[in-house]
C-alpha cells in the first residue's frame, strides 16, 4: 500500500518538474503569444505584417462609420492613449489586421473578417490579448468554448449595443440601455446580465421566479457572482469563495466552519445536495417540501453508508419527530453537539 | 413575529444620501468639465464622435435616476408575503445609473465612472455598483448590497424557526496599472454583516422549547495580489485573510412550557452565548502560458488554512421531565477546529491542427478538518419537595477528524468539422477517499474510545456533445450529454449512476423574431441494499426533465413582445426505513413530485412619442400529483401544489426632455392547493419620476 505522504511528495515532485520544464521550454522557444507587440491574426490567417501596412482607424471610419462610432467609445479604442500600448494597439487593425491592401484595392478579402469564422477561431483572436488574466486562463477548456460558444457570442468588441430605453417591470431592473448604462456597457456585453445568460439558459428564469430564490432577476446578484462564464477548474463553471471554499460561503459565512462536528454531505458534496441553488417552491430553497424526506433519504438503514439510520424513538407518526431540524438546529455543523442540537 | 420594523429615518437618510451621491457626481463632473474647458487643459481635441455625443470638455455623461413611492396592500398571510417578497410601503430608489466617460481616454481623475443602483428604500434588497477607471493607472470596482431577510412560514419547522434579519455586504477591488503588460497590483476588501432577531427551538430533556435568537455575524476579507507577465508567461499571486465573528445569543423572555405533553419539562430562564472567532489565511498562485498553435497550459494552486475558536456558555433553570426543579443547569464548552486545504489543478489544451483540440484537466483537493472541545455540564436539582438532589457533573473531551482527498481528471477532444458543425467527446475520472475518526473521553473518569471509518469511491463519466447550424444565422442547435457516475455518490439525494442530456435550439426566422426551444433530461439511479436481515433492494431514483420554449419579437422600435413557457417534471422515489409507533421499523418509500409550470409574457409599446407602456404576466404553478392519504404506512409523500402569479402594468409619460413620470401597478396572488393559511393577495401600486442627464430626444 503506497502511503499518502509518498503520493503527495510524488505529486509535488511531478508538478515541480513540470513547471520547471515548462519554464525552460517557454523561454527557449521564445514564443511570445500574449504580447501585443505584434498583433497576431486568428489562426490560419497569419501573414508577415509591416508597420507600413497599417492605415489607422480614422481611415476605416470613412467607410465603416457606424462601427467606428461604437468602437471609439470602447476601451479597445482608448487603449491607444495608454502609454504602454501607444505604439502597439492599432485600433480596428488590432483584430482585423493591417488595412492598407484592403483600402487601396477595395477588396473585402484583403482584410481579416470574422463573419465566416467559428466561435473558436474568433475567440483565438480575442485571446491573443485577453488570455493570461486569471479569470480567462481556462477559457480554451471551458464548457462554453467546448460547446463552441465563443467570446463574441456574449461580448460585442465594437462596443455594447445601444439598446433603446424601454420602461420595464417595477420590480426587476431593465436591461442596460442607451439612457441607462450599466455594467454591460463597460464590459462590452451584448446585453446585461442576467438576460444575456438566460437567452441560452432559459430554464433558469423559471427557477429564479419561484417563491424562494436568489435575487438575480431583482438585480441584487449576477450570474457571474457564482459562475465564471469563462470557465475554470470547477464543474459547472462555478467560482470559489475565499481560498478554496465553495462559492456559497462567500455570503453564507456562518456555514463556513470548520466545525468539530461536520455534517459530512456539506463538506464533501456541497450545499446543492439539499438546496436548489437557483430557486425552489420549497422553504429555504430545499429540494423537498418536507425536511424529513431530505433527512430520511440518507439517514436510513442502507448498507455501507456513513449516514446512521434514525433511532427507534424517532417515530414518524409523531409530529415532533417529523420536523427534524426542530431539535437538530445546527444542521450545517456544530462545535458542541454530535447531533447538531446546539 | 411582527413584520419588519425598520428604522425608517435611517433608511430614508440612506436613500436620500444615495440620490444626492448620484446628483453630486453629476455636479462634480460638470464642475470639472467646466474648469478643464476654461483652462484649456481638457480634452479640447474631442473627436468627431465625442462631439456627436454632446461632449463637453471630454466627458460624456449619461444618467438616469428613478425615485418613487410604492404602496403595498396585502390580503391574507402577511408573513408568507414577507417571506416571499418582503416589499414595504414607502419611497424607493430604483434602477438608477450615472455614467461619465471620456471619448479620448484623457480624463483628469478617471476615464470612466459608472454607478448603478436599485432597490434602496422600501425595497427589501438594494445594491450599488461602482466602477471607476483611469486607463493605464487604476481600475476600481465595488458592490454594496443589502438584503432584508424575512422568514415566517407555517410549513417549516412548525413555524418556530423564523428570522427578520439584515444582511449587508460589500466588495471593493482596486487594480493598479491594469493595462500594464508586465505587472499589475491588486488589492481588495469585503465585509459581510448579518444581524437581527429570530427564533428557533431548543431540545432539553426530550422536550422542545421555542427560544429567541439575536443573530450577529460579521466577516471581513482583505486581499492583495500581483499579476506578472513576461515572455508570454502569466502568473497571478493572491494572498488573503478573512476574519469571521459570530456573537449570536439565545434566550427566552418568559418561562416556557415544553411543547410535548408527555414528558413535560419547563424552562424558567434560559440564555446561551456562543461566540465564535474564525480566521482564514489563503494563498493562490495561478499560471498560464500559450504556446502558439501548439498548446495552452494553465495551472492553479490554492492553500488555505481556516481556524475557529469557540466557547459556549448556556445556563438555564426550570423543571425537568420528572417534575424536579432545576436550580441551575450549566453547559460550558470551548475548543477549536482547523481546516488546512490544498487545492491544485492543471489544464492543457493541445492544438492538433486548426480543427482538432485535445484537452486534459487534472485536479486534486485535499483537506483535513480537526476539531476538539471540552464539555462541562453541571446540573443542580431538587426534588419536588425542594430537597436537594445530588449534583451531576459530566466533563468530556472530544476530538473529531475528517480527511478528504480527491483526484479528478478530464480528457476531451473537440473537432470543428466545418463552420456549421462541431462536436466533442470526453471522459472524466474521479477518485475520492474520506476518512472519519474521533476520540471521546471522560475527563473525570478517563475511558477513551476511538472510532475510524473510511470510504473510497471512483467515478467514470463519459461526455459528448455537438453544435450544429442547420441554417446559417437562422438556426443553432447545441446538444450535450453525460453518462456515468456523478461526483456525489455519498448521499443518496445526489447523483450516482446517471445519464443526462440537453438540447437547445436557437431559431431566428426573421431579424426581429427569435425563438428558443430546449429540452433537458436527467435520470439518476442509485441502487443499493438495505442494512437489514435479509437485505432487500434499496434504491434511490430521481428522474427529471425540463422543457422550455421562449420567443422575442421586436418588429419595430416602438413595440416588442416576449414570452416563454417552462415545464419541470421531477419524480424522486427513495426506499427508506424508519419507525412508527407500535410497529417498529419498516421499509417504505419517500416520494417527491414536482410538476412545475412557468409561463411569462411581457410587452412594451409606445402608442405616442411621449407615452410608453409595459405589461407583463408571470405565473408559476405546480399541479402536484396524488394525495398523501392514499399511501400506506411507511410511505412519505411530498409535493407542493401551488400557484404564484403576478400581472403588472406600468406606463411612462415623458414630461420634459429629461424627466419621465412613471405609474404602475403589480398584483401578486399566491395560493396553495392544500390551504394551510398561507395564501395571500397583494396589490402594489407605484409611481415614480425618472430624471435623465444626457438623454437624447
Amino acid at each position: 500500500m503506497i502511503s499518502r505522504k509518498l503520493i503527495k511528495v510524488a505529486l509535488l515532485g511531478v508538478w515541480a518538474v513540470f513547471m520547471a520544464g515548462w519554464l525552460v521550454y517557454g523561454i527557449q522557444s521564445r514564443t511570445v503569444a500574449t504580447s501585443a507587440a505584434e498583433p497576431s491574426a486568428p489562426k490560419g490567417t497569419e501573414v508577415a505584417y509591416n508597420q507600413d501596412d497599417y492605415v489607422g482607424s480614422d481611415t476605416c471610419a470613412t467607410c465603416h462609420e457606424d462601427q467606428f462610432k461604437a468602437f471609439s467609445k470602447t476601451k479597445h479604442s482608448k487603449l491607444t492613449q495608454v502609454k504602454d500600448w501607444k505604439d502597439k494597439a492599432k485600433g480596428c487593425e488590432s483584430c482585423h489586421g493591417p488595412g492598407r491592401a484592403h483600402v487601396e484595392e477595395a477588396d473585402p478579402t484583403k482584410i481579416i473578417s470574422f463573419k465566416d469564422k467559428t466561435a473558436k477561431q474568433v475567440s483565438e483572436s480575442c485571446l491573443t490579448c485577453h488570455a493570461g488574466k486569471e479569470d480567462h486562463n481556462n477559457f480554451r477548456r471551458s464548457e462554453h468554448l467546448r460547446n463552441n460558444v465563443g467570446c463574441t457570442d456574449c461580448h460585442s468588441p465594437h462596443g455594447s449595443p445601444n439598446h433603446p430605453t424601454k420602461v420595464g417591470s417595477i420590480t426587476y431592473p431593465a436591461i442596460d440601455s442607451e439612457d441607462n448604462p450599466g455594467p454591460a456597457t463597460v464590459k462590452m456585453l451584448k446585453v446585461s446580465e442576467p438576460q444575456l445568460c438566460m437567452s441560452c439558459h432559459q430554464q433558469t428564469k423559471a427557477q429564479f421566479s419561484q417563491p424562494f430564490h436568489h435575487k438575480v432577476l431583482e438585480g441584487q446578484m449576477k450570474c457571474s457572482d457564482c459562475h465564471n462564464a469563462h470557465g475554470g477548474f470547477e464543474l459547472k463553471n462555478a467560482r470559489l469563495s475565499v481560498g478554496a471554499d465553495a462559492v456559497c460561503v462567500k455570503c453564507h459565512t456562518d456555514k463556513q466552519g470548520p466545525f468539530v462536528y461536520e455534517h459530512l454531505p456539506i463538506t464533501t458534496e456541497g450545499c446543492a445536495t439539499c438546496h436548489n441553488t437557483h430557486g425552489s417552491t420549497n422553504p429555504k430553497m430545499l429540494k423537498r417540501n418536507q425536511v424529513r424526506q431530505l433527512c430520511l433519504e440518507c439517514h436510513t438503514a442502507i448498507f455501507d453508508s456513513p449516514a446512521p439510520g434514525v433511532p427507534s424513538f424517532h417515530r414518524q407518526d409523531n409530529a415532533s419527530y417529523q420536523n427534524c431540524t426542530n431539535c437538530h438546529v445546527r444542521i450545517h455543523g456544530s462545535n458542541t453537539h454530535p447531533a447538531f442540537f446546539r | 413575529m411582527m413584520r419588519n420594523t425598520f428604522n425608517d429615518k435611517v433608511k430614508a437618510g440612506f436613500v436620500s444620501a444615495l440620490c444626492l451621491t448620484f446628483l453630486l457626481c453629476a455636479g462634480v463632473i460638470a464642475q470639472e468639465v467646466s474648469s478643464s474647458s476654461s483652462s484649456g487643459n481638457g480634452s479640447g481635441s474631442s473627436t468627431a464622435t465625442a462631439q456627436d455625443n454632446d461632449t463637453t470638455g471630454g466627458y460624456v455623461i449619461k444618467s438616469s435616476i428613478e425615485f418613487g413611492v410604492r404602496l403595498t396592500a396585502v390580503r391574507g398571510n402577511e408573513n408568507k408575503f414577507d417571506s416571499d417578497l418582503n416589499y414595504k410601503d414607502g419611497a424607493r430608489l430604483f434602477d438608477s445609473s450615472f455614467y461619465a466617460t471620456t471619448d479620448d481616454g484623457d480624463g483628469k481623475f478617471f476615464d470612466s465612472l459608472l454607478i448603478n443602483g436599485s432597490g434602496w428604500g422600501a425595497d427589501p434588497n438594494g445594491f450599488v455598483r461602482i466602477g471607476m477607471e483611469k486607463m493605464g493607472w487604476y481600475k476600481f470596482d465595488s458592490t454594496i448590497r443589502r438584503f432584508s431577510y424575512f422568514n415566517n412560514l407555517l410549513n417549516f419547522a412548525a413555524n418556530e424557526h423564523n428570522r427578520n434579519t439584515k444582511h449587508n455586504m460589500g466588495d471593493f477591488d482596486l487594480t493598479i496599472l491594469p493595462q500594464n503588460e508586465f505587472v499589475k497590483f491588486r488589492t481588495g476588501f469585503s465585509f459581510d454583516k448579518n444581524y437581527g432577531p429570530g427564533s428557533a427551538t431548543f431540545d432539553y430533556d426530550r422536550d422542545e422549547f421555542p427560544i429567541e435568537y439575536d443573530f450577529d455575524t460579521s466577516t471581513y476579507d482583505l486581499r492583495f495580489g500581483v499579476d506578472l507577465s513576461y515572455a508570454g508567461y502569466n502568473f497571478s499571486f493572491t494572498e488573503g485573510y478573512r476574519n469571521f465573528n459570530e456573537d449570536t445569543s439565545l434566550f427566552i423572555n418568559d418561562p416556557q412550557l415544553g411543547e410535548n405533553p408527555n414528558p413535560n419539562a419547563s424552562l424558567d430562564t434560559f440564555q446561551r452565548f456562543m461566540p465564535i472567532d474564525g480566521t482564514t489565511y489563503y494563498s493562490k498562485l495561478t499560471g498560464h502560458k500559450y504556446f502558439k498553435d501548439v498548446a495552452d497550459i494553465s495551472g492553479r494552486f490554492i492553500y488555505s488554512d481556516t481556524k475557529t475558536n469557540f466557547t459556549l456558555d448556556e445556563m438555564l433553570t426550570g423543571t425537568d421531565r420528572m417534575g424536579n426543579p432545576i436550580t441551575l443547569d450549566e453547559f460550558l464548552s470551548s475548543g477549536d477546529s482547523s481546516r488546512p486545504n490544498g487545492y491544485g489543478d492543471i489544464g492543457a489544451t493541445f492544438f492538433v491542427n486548426d480543427r482538432i483540440r485535445i484537452s486534459d484537466t487534472f485536479g486534486f483537493n485535499s483537506y483535513r478538518i480537526s476539531g476538539g472541545n471540552t464539555l462541562l455540564n453541571t446540573r443542580m436539582r431538587t426534588n419536588p419537595a425542594n430537597v436537594p438532589l445530588p449534583t451531576t457533573t459530566t466533563n468530556d473531551l472530544v476530538w473529531r477528524f475528517t480527511n478528504y482527498r480527491r483526484y479528478m481528471n478530464t480528457i476531451e477532444g473537440d473537432v470543428d468539422v466545418n463552420r456549421y458543425f462541431s462536436f466533442y467527446v470526453g471522459y472524466r475520472y474521479t477518485n475520492r477517499k474520506i476518512e472519519l475518526s474521533g476520540l471521546d473521553d471522560d475527563i473525570i473518569n478517563p475511558n477513551p474510545s476511538e472510532f475510524f471509518e473510511d470510504d473510497t469511491n471512483t467515478t467514470n463519466t463519459f461526455l459528448g456533445g455537438f453544435k450544429a447550424k442547420p441554417i446559417r444565422n437562422k438556426w443553432t442547435i447545441n446538444f450535450d450529454m453525460e453518462y456515468g457516475q456523478g461526483d456525489n455518490p455519498f448521499t443518496r439525494l445526489a447523483n450516482k449512476d446517471f445519464i443526462q442530456f440537453r438540447i437547445k435550439n436557437q431559431i431566428t426566422p426573421m431579424n426581429d423574431l427569435s425563438i428558443g426551444v430546449s429540452f433537458e433530461a436527467k435520470d439518476n439511479s442509485n441502487p443499493g441494499l438495505s442494512d437489514t436481515v435479509p437485505a432487500t433492494n434499496f434504491a434511490a431514483d430521481v428522474k427529471s426533465y425540463v422543457f422550455g420554449a421562449n420567443f422575442s419579437y421586436s418588429p419595430d422600435p416602438n413595440f416588442s413582445l416576449n414570452g416563454g413557457y417552462n415545464y419541470t417534471y421531477l419524480n424522486a422515489e427513495t426506499d427508506v426505513i424508519f419507525p412508527i409507533t407500535g410497529a417498529g421499523f419498516g421499509q417504505g418509500m419517500s416520494i417527491y413530485n414536482l410538476r412545475n409550470n412557468y409561463g411569462y409574457v411581457d410587452t412594451w409599446f409606445r402608442p405616442h412619442p411621449k407615452i410608453t407602456i409595459f405589461g407583463a404576466y408571470r405565473v408559476s404553478w405546480d399541479t402536484g400529483e396524488g394525495n398523501d392519504a392514499d399511501y400506506p404506512n411507511y410511505w412519505i409523500y411530498g409535493n407542493y401544489p401551488l400557484t404564484f402569479q403576478s400581472p403588472e402594468i406600468r406606463g411612462t409619460l415623458k414630461l420634459f426632455s429629461n424627466v419621465d413620470w412613471n405609474i404602475g401597478y403589480q398584483f401578486y396572488d399566491y395560493s396553495e392547493k392544500i390551504d394551510i393559511g398561507q395564501n395571500y393577495r397583494a396589490h402594489l401600486p407605484y409611481t415614480s419620476v425618472t430624471v435623465y442627464l444626457g438623454r437624447k430626444d
